[in-house]
This record gives C-alpha cells, structure tokens and sequence, in this order.
C-alpha cells in the first residue's frame, strides 16, 4: 500500500468514527442509561457511605450494559444498510474499528463517576480500604468502575457484527447481570474456588461489599492490577473479535494472530491474578 | 390459514428468547438466595418474547392481502403460549421446590409481563412490519430498570418478591393488564387508529418501505 493511499483509508476511518460517534452519543439508548445513572448518583450524593458502592452498579449498567445495548443496534442498523455502505471504500474491519470507538463515550463518563465516588468516598471516611496500598485501591476502582463501561460497548459491536438474533443485547445484559448478582450473593456466603471464579469472570468485580450494609467484608482476590490486565485483554478480545468479520487476506491473519496473542495474554494475565 | 399464519411467527427468536428466559429462572430455583432477581430477570425475557410475535419481514406485501388485522393478530397470539408456558413452568418448579414467594401474584406478573409485551409490538406493528426487535427491548427496560434504580423500589413492585409487596403488585399488574386488553382491542379492531399512530411517529412512511424496525436508529 502507498503512503498516500493508507493516509486517505486512515483519513475515512477517522472520519467514519467520528460519524459512528455522533450517531452513539444520540442512541436513545445509551442516552437512556446516561440519564438514569445520573439519576442513580443523585439518588445516593446524600448518603455518601452507601453510595460509592452504589456508584459501581450504576456504572456497569446503565454506561456498560446500556452502551452495549446502544453498540448492538448500531452496529445492526449498519448492517441493514450493508448493500449501500458497501460501495464506500472502507472495508468491514475498518468500520467495525470505528463502532468501537464509541466505547469511549461510556468509557470517559465511568471516569467521571470515579471522580465523583472518590470525593464522597473521602467526605465519608475510608475505613474499609485503607488496608489497600494506594496503588491496589487505585486498580480496584478502575477495574470496578471505569472498564466495565469500556467492555460492554466493545462486546455488544461484536455481537452485532456476529450475531442476527433481534434479542441477543437485552438478553446478554440480563445474563451477565444474574451472573454478577449470583457471584456478589455466593461471595458473602462462602470463598470456595468456584465462587471466586465466578466472582472473577463476572462483568463487573464487586468483590468489596460495604461493612455497613451487614454483609461481611470480603478482600479482593488475587492482584488488582493484573485484574486489570485480564479486563483490558478482554476488551482487545471483543474489537478483534467485531473486526474479524469481513476481513480477508493479510488483515484476517493479523487479527487471527492478534486474537490468538490477546487471549493466551489474558490467561496468563487471569492466572497470575488468582496465583499471586 | 391458521397453520399458514403461525409458519410466519419468528420461532427461532420467541423460543430462542424463552429458552434464555428458562435458563435464568432455573438459576433462581438452584440458588434460592437470588430467586427474586432470576425470576422477574426471565419474565422480562418472556415479554421480551412475546413483543417479537408480531415480526413480519413481509408486512409490505401482508398488510395489502384482504386477511383483515383482527385473524392475523389473534392467530398469531398463539404464540403467547410459548413464553406462559415457560413461564407457568418455572413458577410451578417453583412452588414445587418450596420457595417462599406470593406465587397467585408471581403468576399475575407473568401473565401481566407477557401480555404488555405483545401489546407494545401490536400497537408499534402500526408504525413498521418488524416491531419485535424494538418493542422487545423496550419492555425488557420498563420491566428491570424500576428495580435497579434507588428509591423507585420502594414504590413500583413490577416483581412481587415477597408477600408484602404482593397487593401493590397485583393492582400494579391488574390495571396494566386492563390497559393492555383495551390497547389491543383498539389497535386491532378500529384500524383506522392505525392510521393515526402511524402518522403520529415521524418517518414512519420510510419506515413501512424500508422495513425497518420502530425504534432503530
């Protein structure tokens, strides 16, 4: 490929990114979860103790499940449009980059949030983490409150790309959300093997509950910061998954190599998080 | 005509939908401590299903035919059997296994849940032939999101998860099942209020030739 030829194919990607973005930030969807978890944050500003805890369901429903919701119909309803976008010089792997762009939308908010719970968490004192090193408390928040918001988004672009069934957003979201309840519900109870994996492999790792809420403080497994690894892993996982569709020749085995890569990393990222 | 009609009903996504739904409530029979949020989880999914009943990818050509609205959706109702069978099954391994829930106000929400389902897809089938999609998702989200936000569970008991809750459940489900029925009637039996929901939603004339779901983007 010439220098001039990638830069005008690197040049519509922006531009088809910024487009898929515009589009992502008016989703009735995704403005949907946007409201109600500013809802959620006012709901709780007054009871500060209670409401960091709060502020990491907001953050992985209504940023992460909602904005995999609004990334599923977008990425769909640039599919119905297949026979006309296809005339554009862009082939599927470079759209589908641009509809993962849009991840950063939730992605930026779940960091606001963040700010948000660490000022009230400092207003209500700090009794529950400060057997954390600062360094583990600041892998903990980001890995409960800003990635899942960054994961929910990617997975639902490569559902879209993958998946025609009209239910699978809603359904996937309510899975993965009993799947996170059950974990956080067996996790107060007992600390088996099971329960931690499936605590782990959870959307959103509420491993901390509040001591004022009755149930018992359960410590974070394992490392925080490699927790946080095997999370980014996933993410790269679900754009290269979404990208794969469509793609053929060179492309296709540079993203088959970079799926084989990012999964073999993420397990031993995974590993390292329950060994250490 | 009957047998013709149901061949058209999205199967794969009703059952598909259903299953989903089944999977989630035997989760909550396995582990009783979370039955509550399992179970109103898959009667969502069961409205879920029941809003994709009226999908028809040939509504251009279906909606000229002389077969009047009124036999296409009550044939096509039949459908509805599948999520209340599912859901009836999981309330009876429910009630089978013990659990402590107000099963006679369970039952209403399921059949409350499934019945607002289908009425959203019957009154969006006015604006475009693929509905499902759309109207699915929407009443997934009116059913779970009063239960996930703080304060609103103290006032709307879509789920009745215990036996206090059960009387503002059943009045919640009584009313809403009364609006859905009289939703209905209208969209079906008085077509011409087709016309003036239509011409209500924006774009709809695009739409209809598109084919293209209520809702999409």
């Amino acid at each position: 490929m010439t220098a001039p030829a990638a830069a005008v194919r690197s040049s519509a990607t922006f531009s088809l990114a910024r487009r898929e973005l515009r589009r992502f930030l008016i989703n009735p969807v995704f403005l949907l979860g946007v409201a109600l978890a500013a809802f959620g944050v006012l709901g709780n500003r007054d009871n500060p103790a209670d409401a960091v805890d709060a502020f990491v369901w907001l953050a992985a429903i209504f940023l992460g499940g909602f904005g995999m919701m609004a990334a599923y119909w977008q990425t769909r309803s640039m599919n119905r449009s297949a026979e006309v976008v296809d005339v554009a010089p862009i082939s599927l792997p470079a759209r589908a980059a641009a509809l993962c762009a849009c991840a950063f939308v939730p992605f930026l908010l779940a960091a606001a949030m963040l700010v948000v719970a660490v000022r009230l968490r400092a207003v209500a004192g700090d009794g529950a983490w400060s057997s954390y090193a600062l360094s583990d408390q600041a892998a903990t928040q980001i890995a409960r409150y800003v990635l899942p918001a960054l994961t929910g988004p990617l997975l639902g672009v490569a559902l879209g790309r993958w998946i025609r069934f009209p239910g699978i957003a809603f359904v996937a979201f309510l899975l993965l959300y009993g799947w996170a309840t059950l974990g956080y519900v067996l996790s107060a109870g007992r600390g088996d093997a099971l329960v931690l994996h499936m605590v782990l492999f959870a959307p959103v790792a509420y491993l901390l509950p509040s001591p004022d809420s009755g149930i018992p403080l359960i410590a974070w497994y394992g490392t925080p910061w490699l927790f946080v690894g095997w999370q980014l892993c996933l993410s790269t996982v679900a754009v290269l998954v979404a990208m794969l569709r469509g793609a053929d020749g060179i492309v296709r085995r540079r993203i088959v190599t970079g799926l084989i890569a990012s999964s073999a990393l993420g397990l031993v990222m995974y590993v390292l998080t329950v060994a250490l | 005509m009957v047998r013709t009609l149901l061949r058209t009903v999205p199967w794969r996504a009703v059952i598909g939908t259903a299953v989903a739904a089944t999977v989630l409530g035997a989760g909550g029979l396995a582990f009783p401590a979370v039955v509550s949020v399992f179970f109103a989880f898959a009667f969502a999914l069961l409205a879920g299903s029941a809003a994709l009943l009226l999908d028809d990818p040939a509504s251009l050509v279906v909606d000229c035919t002389p077969t009047g609205v009124v036999p296409r959706t009550a044939i096509r109702s039949l459908g509805l059997l599948a999520p209340l069978a599912a859901g009836f099954a999981l309330v009876g391994a429910g009630v089978l296994r013990g659990i402590d829930v107000p099963w006679a106000a369970v039952s209403l929400a399921l059949v409350g849940g499934v019945i607002l389902g289908f009425t959203m897809a019957c009154v969006a089938r006015a604006m475009a032939g693929e509905p499902g999609a759309g109207a699915a998702t929407a009443v997934v989200l009116v059913l779970v999101i009063p239960g996930l936000l703080p304060f609103v569970p103290q006032w709307i008991h879509t789920f009745p998860s215990s036996v206090a809750y059960a009387p503002s459940s059943e009045r919640l489900w009584s009313f809403v099942i009364t609006v859905c029925v009289l939703a209905i009637v209208t969209m079906t039996v008085f077509p011409r209020l087709r016309w003036v929901a239509g011409w209500a939603a924006p774009g709809v004339g695009l739409r209809r030739q598109t084919g293209r779901s209520a809702g999409q983007p």
